[in-house]
């Protein structure tokens, strides 16, 4: 099933541009730059309910991070994140081991997405 | 463009998604957003901002959405009518919670991620279609029930929310029955009192009011004139002496807000006739037919009256020189 969600691209900025209806340079900036701060308290969470095997903490950090991972066009991570939500919620602990593996693997690669789209717009620290 | 002055509330506990929803709901036309993070401050905005549509996500850390939502049709809020536009993110929410949510008659249900697009079109839609919304009590008890511990096998309660959405479905067959006879066999069948689809005081609100004052009140003169049981004469009764207080609640809680000193004043000189005669339906003994078809026919002259120029108006056809 991961499989299915490793084809979508990591970052799709075309996703981002429909979602907010406008392709402005302070939009996308605006929206990576946000999504880059919000993400990773989800992130952490999704990681410490997974360690203390917290199901419904899990299932409603992947809840969350899904929406906004969807809204910016980062389509691997939603898809994940939407796939975390239904095994924590279905308590399939099987499915999710695999799971958390690419989704860590995912996150690595989104980052470093976001930091060079957001060097290509010109912010600098990123 | 008919919006003007609405305010929309967008609670949703996730920063960027909550900002997300303020930025697409601040630029639709005519709409002032407001923006809350948890059910808390969603409440506090609702009991001192008039809020016009609410977006909700259901599933928030602490109270939910559906918790709020209650609240709101069940008449909590002072200041926010119970009958406003509801639109629910629900994604994979549980289906119970969804179901609970039909109860409270939500208006619309998506699914995130929502684009700016769409969701400007929700809103725009939400704000100029109405959806019939039972009165406060309604929903107040029905959230008291929802709320009871449940006991095994209790199926009266069951059964009282069975009745609940077949009154609903009942309504909603009725009035498809009828857009059918209006568009489809072009049969010209007038309501008692008839609310203009391009008429407007100005206020949403008071539209809105209004708009339900007249379907109430002609469901009573429906079930009065064809002999309905005295048990359905009385209920619908009911609901129109409801939909008439609610009426002069929100006239009196925006006239202390707004301008236009003239148009309230007149319009409070309306409500008063309109109390009156509200408080003879109240009492009228339904048996002694002459007195109940004169108060009728007293309610349609106010209507009438009222329904006019200057406190009413057309919202396109400007140079027309009356609503009738």
């Amino acid at each position: 099933m991961s499989q299915a969600c490793t084809e979508l691209a990591i970052l799709d900025l075309a996703i981002l541009i429909e979602m907010y209806g406008d392709d402005s340079r302070e939009t996308l900036e605006s929206a990576l730059s946000g999504f880059l701060a919000a993400a990773p308290p989800y992130i952490q969470s999704i990681k410490e309910a997974s360690a203390r095997r917290d199901l419904p903490a899990l299932s409603a950090a992947a809840h969350s991070l899904k929406g906004i991972a969807a809204l910016t066009g980062a389509t691997q991570l939603a898809a994940l994140c939407r796939q975390l939500e239904l095994a924590a919620r279905n308590a399939d602990e099987h499915a999710l081991a695999p799971l958390l593996v690419t989704f860590s693997d995912c996150w690595q690669q989104l980052q470093q997405q976001l930091r060079q789209q957001l060097k290509q717009l010109g912010v600098a620290g990123v | 463009m008919l919006l003007k002055n609405f305010n929309v509330l967008v609670l949703d506990d996730v920063i960027l998604m909550c900002d997300f929803l303020y930025g697409v709901a601040n630029k639709v036309p005519g709409c002032k957003a407001f923006k809350a993070l948890d059910a808390k401050t969603a409440s506090e905005i609702l009991e001192h901002e008039t809020i016009d549509l609410l977006i909700t996500d259901i599933e928030l850390k602490g109270p939910s959405g559906l918790d709020l939502l209650s609240r709101v049709r069940s008449g909590a809020f002072t200041t926010t009518a119970h009958d406003i536009p509801i639109i629910v993110f629900s994604g994979n929410a549980y289906r119970e919670l969804i179901q609970q949510c039909i109860l409270f008659d939500v208006n619309d249900f998506l699914a995130k991620p929502v684009s700016a697009v769409q969701l400007s079109k929700k809103i725009q839609h939400h704000l100029q279609h109405e959806k019939l919304i039972q009165p406060a009590t309604h929903y107040a008890e029905m959230k008291q029930r929802l709320e009871a511990p449940k006991e095994p096998n209790d199926e009266e309660g069951q059964h009282r929310f069975r009745v609940a959405i077949v009154r609903e479905l009942e309504q909603k067959a009725e009035q498809e029955e009828q857009e059918l006879d209006e568009q489809g066999n072009k049969v010209e069948k007038r309501d008692f009192l008839h609310w203009p689809e391009d008429a407007t005081t100005g206020y949403f609100q008071l539209d809105r009011r209004l708009r339900n004052l007249a379907y109430n009140l002609s469901c009573f003169h429906n079930v009065f004139i064809n002999n309905c049981k005295t048990v359905a004469i009385d209920a619908e009764r009911k609901r129109a002496c409801a939909a008439a207080d609610y009426l002069i609640h929100i006239a009196k809680t925006m006239q202390q807000r707004e301008q236009r000193p003239e148009f309230w004043s007149m319009l409070q000189q309306r409500l008063q006739k309109l109390q009156a005669l509200m408080a003879e339906l109240a009492e009228v003994n339904v048996k002694h037919h002459k007195q109940v078809l004169a108060l009728l026919k007293k309610l349609a002259y106010w209507w009438m009256q009222t329904c006019n120029r200057p406190l009413i108006n057309k919202t396109e056809a400007e140079d027309e020189p009356s609503l009738h």
